[in-house]
């Protein structure tokens, strides 16, 4: 497996926000994590990458144990993130904090700013480089998020809630880009997402939380048609499909 | 290369750096015995602001207690010269070496720990260090310790050393700031938590802002102790902690010309100085925390900066607080 939870629960002040969860996927994916706000999505991202304290259970990378380590460390390794409420440098500009990323594994400054220069392009904010981040938009705040967090050479990207605050326009846009991440720089995606519709064109495989535990997981389809899931996310009242 | 865009902004600079530059120029030729000294006193306050700016203007680490690394220098160099009898390379290496073992003791209080712990074990330590200078047997105590007549330098050697010394600590903040090393510490200022998901290991970078920084400050102390060819203790004194950060912050932290600017400051409370009965010496405070607090008020973040000093928690893990914060709002 390329990315393993096993029974991970994370508690905070005696309170479970993620119970015995269990994730698991191969290399190569898109891997959808749904679920309703508070149900625990964003607790098992940070775990992942050593934000969050694990209690009890084990994270691996592929097939090394990652549990509890130091942020940085698992960066190194490979993973890497966008935050909720996207994340920044504020006073610096849009090519020195995705040069920050690409510091992650390039000591020479003039590589890293080649690698900061074409992770900038990738994600269309060529032009900006000279930009400071407090003086962008939520959009392309977003789009430098994600240039810095590609800027590390992931093998695993995590994207939580990326799509959220954009409107629908950008979102069409951005998730050109997330395909591109996939398909063009053979990124694995693990991606959590209420915009359910994203999801279910974009993934491979859902994992679905509530309340902190796994309820159902499997293909879109699978999991679309899966009743418990109805009942969770939308009340049991229309199709989860149909986002 | 990048272009610069010319701005009213940098018309102001560059008015405020001349009128500094004449100033200073001025001094060795025209200026009596009296402003040269102010001169090198200005020179001293730029090169420590420097070391000040690097460490919390920089990489946010909040420094109170400044003048433990450069009473270290200064205590280096004079008791190596006074002492053992050895000459001011050795001073200034010794310096350099005691400051560093603090800086790391220092650093790594700070790396493990949020920023209050820093200030305390910064504090802890200086107040070892300034009673034991005034204490001991081999520092003179209170009374102080003196250098062998033949490291005696001219006014004006000691005026161009100090320049040179000031000059040099501009560049090396400049250099510093646009490396990988600066690029780093100003990630671990303003996001701690997003530098350490993008990779960066802060607690290795915050010793290493603590280690540069102590050691600019000892450069200066040792040329310190060779200036006044005396010192006691009050080299640690508390008031040369207050005027490094009020030079910095009345000239903008974290900006590489905020300590040029806000050691205006130290000529003017100079010329108060002399101008005052000797009983008032000690209203100098008075000005600075007047000068404070009128900043404070009308330009928090100080003649040159652009952003208000906030120093940045420690704890990597600390991301979800601001998306929490995010939630409420
Ligand atoms: N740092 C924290 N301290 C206390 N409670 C937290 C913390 N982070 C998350 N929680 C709680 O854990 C639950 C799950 O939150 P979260 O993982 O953010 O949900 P989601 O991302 O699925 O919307 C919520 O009840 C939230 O209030
Ligand atoms: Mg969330």
């Amino acid at each position: 497996m390329f990315l393993k939870a096993e029974n991970v629960t994370i508690t905070f002040g005696g309170v479970n926000a993620n119970q015995n969860v269990n994730v698991s996927f191969e290399k190569g994916q898109i891997v959808g994590l749904i679920g309703p706000n508070g149900a625990g999505k964003s607790t098992f991202f940070k775990a992942v990458i050593g934000f969050n304290r694990v209690a009890s259970g084990h994270i691996y990378f592929k097939d090394e144990e990652i549990t509890n380590q130091e942020p940085y460390k698992i960066c190194r390794k490979g993973i890497s993130t966008t935050f909720q409420k996207a994340q920044a440098f504020p006073d610096m500009t849009l090519e020195e904090s995705v040069r920050v990323g690409a510091y992650c594994r390039i000591k020479n400054k003039k590589e890293a700013m080649a690698k900061a220069q074409e992770m900038i392009n990738f994600v269309g904010l060529t032009g900006k480089e000279k930009a400071k981040i407090s003086k962008l938009n939520m959009y392309d705040r977003k789009k430098a998020e994600l240039a810095a967090a590609l800027a590390t050479q992931p093998e695993l990207l995590l994207l939580d809630e990326l799509f959220a605050g954009l409107v629908p326009s950008e979102v069409e846009l951005i998730l050109k880009y997330v395909k591109k991440v996939s398909e063009e720089l053979g990124i694995t995606l693990l991606i959590v997402e209420h915009v359910l519709r994203v999801v279910m064109s974009l993934c491979d495989q859902v994992f679905v939380l509530e309340n902190g535990q796994i309820i159902a997981s499997g293909s879109p389809e699978e999991v679309a048609n899966n009743p418990e899931v109805i009942r969770a996310y939308l009340g049991g009242d229309s199709n989860v499909a149909a986002g | 290369m990048r272009s610069v865009k010319w701005t009213k902004r940098n018309s102001i600079y560059l008015a405020v750096l001349l009128a500094l530059a004449a100033f200073l120029i001025y001094l060795p030729i025209g200026g009596s015995r009296r402003n040269i000294n102010i001169g090198i006193l200005v020179f001293i306050y730029i090169a420590l602001g420097q070391s000040w700016n690097l460490l919390s203007g920089m990489s946010g680490l909040f420094s109170i207690a400044h003048a433990l690394f450069y009473g270290i220098g200064a205590y280096g160099m004079s008791l190596m010269l006074a002492r053992a009898g050895s000459n001011p390379l050795v001073g200034l290496l010794v310096g350099i070496g005691a400051n560093l073992l603090v800086a790391l003791i220092v650093g790594m209080v700070g790396s493990k720990l949020s920023g209050l712990y820093f200030t305390m074990a910064l504090i802890g330590i200086h107040s070892i260090f300034y009673t034991l200078a005034g204490q001991l047997t081999i520092t003179g105590g209170w009374l102080g310790i003196s250098l062998p007549r033949e490291w005696q330098l001219t006014r004006k050697e000691l005026y161009i050393i100090a320049l040179a010394i000031a000059v040099f600590m501009t560049v090396l903040f400049q250099v510093i700031r646009s490396s990988r090393i600066g690029t780093m510490f100003v990630a671990l200022k303003e996001n701690p938590q997003l530098a350490a998901s993008l990779g960066s290991d802060i607690r290795k970078w915050r010793i290493l802002a603590v280690l540069i920084s102590a050691t600019m400050a000892s450069v200066v102390g040792s040329f310190y102790a060779i200036y006044m060819m005396a010192h006691n203790a009050e080299v640690f004194n508390g008031t040369v902690s207050l005027r490094i950060m009020m030079v910095c912050m009345v000239g903008g932290v974290g900006h590489i010309f905020g300590p040029w600017v806000g050691s205006a400051l130290i000529i003017m409370d100079e010329y108060i100085r002399g101008a005052m009965p000797t009983e008032f010496a000690s209203l100098s405070v008075v000005i600075y925390a007047l000068v404070l607090i009128v900043m404070a008020l009308l330009r928090p973040q100080g003649i040159m900066g652009s952003k208000i000093f906030q120093p940045k928690e420690v704890d990597v893990r600390a991301i979800e607080n601001l998306d929490a914060r995010e939630k409420t709002e």
